[in-house]
């Protein structure tokens, strides 16, 4: 459950702006996330989910707005002074090291295996010793349900496997904040189930804070701690499930759920 | 119709097969100098700074665009005028090697482009830094594919090593020539540098093949 309102969120957007030269994707969006809250977000494709994430990931950067992790901006530092300047490498790196995501293509790297894919950045990002590094490995990937498949290349496991090493890779790198962007999208239904199951394990066992983009409706009502409806770039409206999934507001929330609703 | 010394080929042999392990030095050397240097003019083509990318781009058009002759020709005639002067030998390799590095850039660049934007995505997701995210991730995987291009440009290497007589080296070729013009006896020396380059090449493209494979497997 997540901490009470007057703590200080850990993920912070202030009116930020994202615009792919005419098109706006994020239009002053504004929104915080209080530490081990679990925040689903969905919409209509193209309403700029994805984007949210990726910026926050320091994928992309924005045209306008704040961006602030665990009290630090994403983008700026204190400079001389204590005004605001530009951040530097290192500032970016430091902030950027406390998230983790996950993709919906998966992104393992295919020239290694499950193992080493898994302690590939904390030994070389942390610096972490290789032994120490491949014990807790084998602990995630064990926590994944993947205890047999740690000498497995890629391209010998199958999607549902594929997501769940991934999710163990982002989980090595001890993050505060996890971003999982759409990550059963790109799996057959049968597979799904493995994926949601692993992230429901995570909700329970762990404070992890996390944000996640889906079209999993049914997930999303009982994992989330809070639901976001995002509409042209704009929480169009945000409560938790039963307020979000059995009485919305806002007309286009009313829309996009009953379609939903028709494509099942 | 002359026929075929034997017993003069036999005689010149020695002198050839010293000379071919200049011809060797030369593109093994001078290969190293192209794949390195290659690697990292590939980066600096691609990278989004500017003032990188630009004279790099410069760079790298400007020597793919004129011969080899005419870079070895001003690297050993003409710079020695502005107080740089090196062997023959010298130039001969550091002129090759950046001719071929050139190539050998663009070939990188094509490796590299090919790697899908995801990984980088899972690079920078995982807070990599560019060192090891080139050493580790991105370039095991952009090297896979361009091995048989690499070799090529190998055994391109080695038989464009003759042009560097012009400029004195003494590499089989040029060997050759002064033996035939000591004996006005061409035909000999002629056709056993002939032979040595068709063997080392097919040896050369006979060991990348096997790299390849070797790299495949895994």
């Amino acid at each position: 459950m997540p901490l009470s309102p007057t703590a200080q969120p850990l993920v912070s957007f202030k009116d930020v702006t994202k615009r792919y030269g005419n098109l706006t994707v994020l239009d002053k969006l504004n929104l915080q996330v209080a530490p081990g809250e679990k925040v689903a977000i969905i919409g209509p494709s193209g309403s700029g989910k994805s984007t949210l994430l990726r910026v926050l990931m320091t994928l992309e950067g924005i045209d306008e707005g704040l961006i602030e992790v665990d009290g630090e901006s994403l983008t700026h530092m204190p400079g001389r002074g204590g005004l605001l300047v530009p951040a530097n490498d290192r500032h970016v790196r430091r902030v950027r090291g406390k998230i983790g995501m996950v993709f919906q293509s998966f992104n393992l790297f295919p020239h290694m295996t499950a193992l080493q894919n898994v302690i590939e950045a904390p030994v070389h990002v942390l610096g972490m010793k290789p032994a120490e590094a491949r014990e807790r490995a084998a602990d995630l990937l064990e926590l994944v349900g993947l205890g047999s498949k740690f000498d497995h290349y890629p391209s010998q496991l199958s999607g549902g496997q594929q997501q769940r090493v991934a999710i163990a890779r982002a989980l090595a790198m001890r993050p505060k904040v996890m971003l999982f962007d759409e990550v059963t999208s790109a799996l057959d239904p049968e597979l799904c189930g493995e994926v949601l199951g692993v992230i429901r394990k995570l909700g329970a066992a762990h404070s992890l804070t996390m944000l996640m983009v889906t079209h999993q409706m049914g997930f999303a009502r009982e994992f989330a701690d809070r639901v976001c409806f995002f509409y042209k770039g704009q929480i169009h409206e945000q409560g938790t499930p039963s307020q979000i999934f059995e009485n919305p507001r806002e007309e286009r929330t009313c829309a996009f759920l009953s379609a939903v609703k028709e494509a099942n | 119709m002359n026929l075929f010394d034997w017993q003069y080929a036999w005689h010149i042999m020695p002198q050839l097969l010293s000379a071919s392990l200049n011809t060797l030095g030369i593109t093994l050397l001078g290969f190293v100098i192209a794949i390195v240097l290659g690697l990292f003019m590939a980066i600096g083509r691609r990278s989004k700074r500017v003032w990188l990318s630009w004279p790099t781009t410069l760079v790298i058009e400007f020597i793919r665009s004129t011969p080899l002759l005419i870079q070895v020709y001003f690297l050993y005639y003409v710079l020695p005028n502005y107080g740089v002067s090196m062997t023959a030998m010298q130039v001969g390799v550091i002129g090759i090697g950046v001719h071929y590095a050139c190539y050998i850039a663009e070939v990188y660049r094509g490796g590299l482009d090919a790697v899908p934007r995801a990984q980088w995505e899972a690079v920078t997701a995982l807070n990599m830094g560019p060192y090891i995210a080139y050493r580790n991730i991105i370039l095991p995987q952009a090297l896979r594919p361009i091995l048989p291009p690499l070799g090529n440009y190998l055994v391109a290497m080695l038989k464009d090593t003759p042009v560097l007589s012009a400029i004195t080296v003494v590499e089989i070729m040029q060997q050759a020539k002064n033996i035939g013009s000591e004996t006005f006896r061409y035909l000999e020396p002629i056709t056993m540098v002939g032979l040595f380059f068709l063997t080392l090449s097919i040896v050369l493209a006979y060991l990348v093949r096997r790299l390849e494979l070797r790299l495949e497997l895994r």
